[in-house]
């Protein structure tokens, strides 16, 4: 398996469904939980993923 | 441990020529080798029987009759190109002299990261990094516990597979999927209840609100159920498997109690034959005066007797005299002589009467010395019954005797002493009531589980009942306008995202793994009939024949085929690979099997380090078969019962 299979297949997936917001907020999660996984990063992941989730809804603009 | 004093092996450097061989007779220290590695990554030097050696009983047993107990493994490595070196050591405690048990010996890691040393506290996440303890296994490849192996390729799950398929996954990445998920499902929760909270002022979904506020309740107090129920299960499950270690060391105790009896009998019988010989060196010795005497009487005797044959000689002429006599007294009484019957007359009688006279005073001397000879005969009898004794030569033979029963008792008595303070540790009452909690604890898991089970039926059903009032909630569009709404909405598709993720990921992953596994199998079997292997959800494979029909019964090396094709597949599809340390990998294998794997395991590894004997694979067959891909051959040598040293072929 490439190294690169497991963001392939967050893209596809991703693709798939219809998503409030843009594909880079996966790929952030999913650097998150590879550096608590592998780097024993003492971050807690919850408030990491909070705190990109909530800037890009943020960003995103309000429906009327 | 056999090996003392410093051993050194360099795995092979060379990408191509990547096979280390290393080769050793039967008991001197193959799979003590791979210990040495095992326990330098993990801490822990397994035994045949699973069980972890004690740090004790690591030490040499030559180095420890020197008192020397340092124990140290100093592995150097690359991996992405970062250097590492880890270095384990025991060592005896300060203020132990001499070292009596494993709490008397010390353990310390040190762990360096392209020359930055790292913290105690983060080494086993290093290490569990590079390659983690439970797959280790599948590198660290001990073919004398291939039963372990063939538990893990095994169709069905078990706990140990469960626990395996999770290490599995972890090495090829689903965790992080894993974790994004769960995170995001607390999250989305949270945003849920603020959604609630900000939408209880919008008549049109008050009572979805409300619905929601209360099943988000329930469900929140079954979870926190379920997670003591979990806990339950998990600290029953512990003291479950402990009971278990407890009563099956029980049965080792059944054994010691056994040689307890044997030795005492055994003791019993040299005891007594002690006895018989001590007795039997005491009536030698009553004697054995007679040897030490025995000199002297013959040289006395030897005198005596010349005295009495000097004696013996005037006897006889007695005898003649007494003849003489009685002759000239039968001439003086019958006036005639008795041999020519002529008349003797009164001149020749006158003569004879001389003669008689003369003779008669010489027979009277004689008289005396017969007296003398009589004594000396006597004296000679007496010394003649002081004969030599078998003492000199039987006692020698009997001490030697003595003092070689005598150590057998000594190490029979020592044994038996070490026997019943190993049974004076076990209670066998206590064993039965360990064996009754045992049983008791294990209706209790099946009850546990089925409450498990209802929690998470009851979490399920209140969470679709949850999902049907939220959606009304989101659907509508005042709500929808909330920032609350746009970030359920944002978790719900993200938590999404990653939950089809991971099960795209799992058959990914799980597909390659089979496909690599069945390209290695194909290679190893020589069965060319086979089409592959099929793998389930648990990473078990089976072997599927050419009518697409799963094989169910395997040999024993097919299962040793099996699962190095497993070992292949994981190591082809982890995003990491290790080298490969087999030892006595093909015993179970014939000759074409065997060339088989040798032929194809420098192509699947980086390195790959084979400890075999002679009788395996022998060197010149490993010559013609691997040639230039050989890095190097070392020899593990025998120097006595309890050392060996590696060298370099």
């Amino acid at each position: 398996m490439s190294k690169h299979a497991p963001l392939e297949i967050l893209e596809s997936t991703f693709n798939e469904h219809d998503i409030s917001v843009p594909k880079s907020v996966v790929y952030n999660i999913h650097d998150i939980e590879m550096d608590y996984l592998f780097e024993s990063n003492e971050d807690i992941p919850i408030k990491q993923i909070k705190k990109i989730v909530e800037t890009a809804v943020d960003q995103q603009p309000k429906e009327n | 441990m056999p090996f003392k004093g410093e051993q050194e092996v360099v795995f092979p450097q060379d990408s191509y020529s990547n096979v280390l061989l290393i080769y050793a007779d039967n008991m001197r220290g193959k799979t003590s080798f791979l210990n040495a590695l095992r326990w330098c990554f993990y801490g822990e030097a397994i035994e045949r029987n699973r069980r972890v050696i004690e740090p004790f009983n690591i030490v040499n047993w030559d180095a420890a009759d020197e008192n020397e107990w340092e124990v140290s493994v100093d592995v150097k490595f690359e991996l992405e190109e970062i250097e590492y070196e880890l270095v384990r050591e025991l060592q005896r405690k300060p203020m132990i002299h001499i070292p009596k048990r494993s709490s008397d010996l010390e353990i310390k890691v040190a762990l360096r990261k392209d020359g930055k040393v790292i913290k105690p506290n983060e080494i086993t996440h290093e290490i569990n990094q590079i390659i983690p303890k439970d797959i280790a296994r599948f590198f660290l490849f001990d073919g004398e516990l291939l039963e372990e192996y063939e538990e893990l390729v095994k169709e069905e799950a078990s706990e140990k597979s469960e626990r395996i398929k999770e290490e599995i996954e972890k090495v090829l990445g689903v965790p992080a999927f894993l974790n994004a998920r769960d995170h995001l499902g607390v999250l989305l929760s949270k945003a849920r209840t603020q959604q609630g909270k900000d939408a209880k002022d919008i008549k049109s979904i008050k009572s979805a609100v409300t619905q929601c506020e209360l099943l988000e309740k329930q469900i929140k107090d079954l979870k926190r159920d379920l997670k003591l129920l979990e806990g339950n299960k998990n600290s029953n499950r512990k003291r479950i498997t402990k009971l278990k270690e407890i009563i099956e060391e029980f049965r080792s105790v059944h054994e010691d109690q056994k040689d307890y009896e044997e030795c005492k009998s055994d003791l019993s019988k040299l005891e007594k034959k002690q006895d018989i010989l001590s007795a039997k060196k005491r009536d030698l010795l009553k004697e054995a005066w007679k040897d030490v005497i025995s000199p002297l009487v013959e040289v006395k005797k030897t005198d005596l007797e010349k005295s009495r044959d000097k004696l013996i000689k005037p006897s006889k002429e007695e005898y003649k005299l007494e003849g003489k006599i009685e002759a000239l007294e039968s001439v003086l009484e019958n006036h005639k002589c008795p041999t020519c019957t002529q008349d003797a007359g009164e001149e020749i009688r006158i003569e004879i009467k001389n003669n008689l006279e003369k003779l008669q005073a010489g027979a009277q001397n004689i008289t005396s010395n017969n007296e003398t000879l009589n004594g000396l005969q006597e004296k000679i009898r007496n010394l003649s019954a002081i004969k030599k004794t078998s003492a000199s030569t039987e006692i020698p033979g009997i001490e030697k005797d003595l003092r070689s029963n005598s150590l057998d008792i000594n190490k029979l008595d020592t044994e038996r002493e070490r026997l019943k303070k190993e049974l004076s540790k076990h209670d066998t009452v206590q064993i039965k009531k360990d064996a009754k909690e045992r049983d008791g604890l294990l209706i209790l898991e099946g009850e546990i589980k089925t409450n498990i089970e209802d929690c998470r039926r009851n979490i399920s059903v209140k969470r679709e009942r949850y999902n049907v009032y939220a959606a009304k909630i989101d659907k509508d569009n005042t709500a929808k306008k909330m920032r609350s709404s746009r970030l359920v909405e944002a978790y719900k598709g993200l938590k999404l995202v990653f939950e089809d993720s991971i099960s795209t990921l799992r058959d990914s992953l799980r597909f390659q793994v089979q496909k690599h596994a069945t390209e290695t199998f194909k290679e190893l079997t020589t069965e060319q009939t086979y089409k592959g292997l099929k793998i389930n959800k648990n990473y078990g494979l089976s072997i599927i024949d050419e009518k697409d029909r799963e094989v169910t019964l395997r040999s024993s090396g097919a299962e040793e085929i099996v699962a190095l094709s497993l070992v292949s597949g994981l190591n082809l599809t982890a995003r990491k690979s290790a080298p490969i340390i087999m030892d006595t990998a093909m015993g179970r294998l014939d000759n074409k099997h065997r060339e088989n794997l040798l032929r194809f395991i420098p192509d699947v590894v980086d390195q790959a380090i084979l400890l075999v004997h002679e009788g395996e694979i022998r060197k010149e067959d490993a010559y013609k078969i691997l040639e230039s891909r050989i890095g190097g051959i070392y020899n593990i040598e025998r120097v006595s019962s309890s050392q060996s040293k590696i060298s370099k072929d």
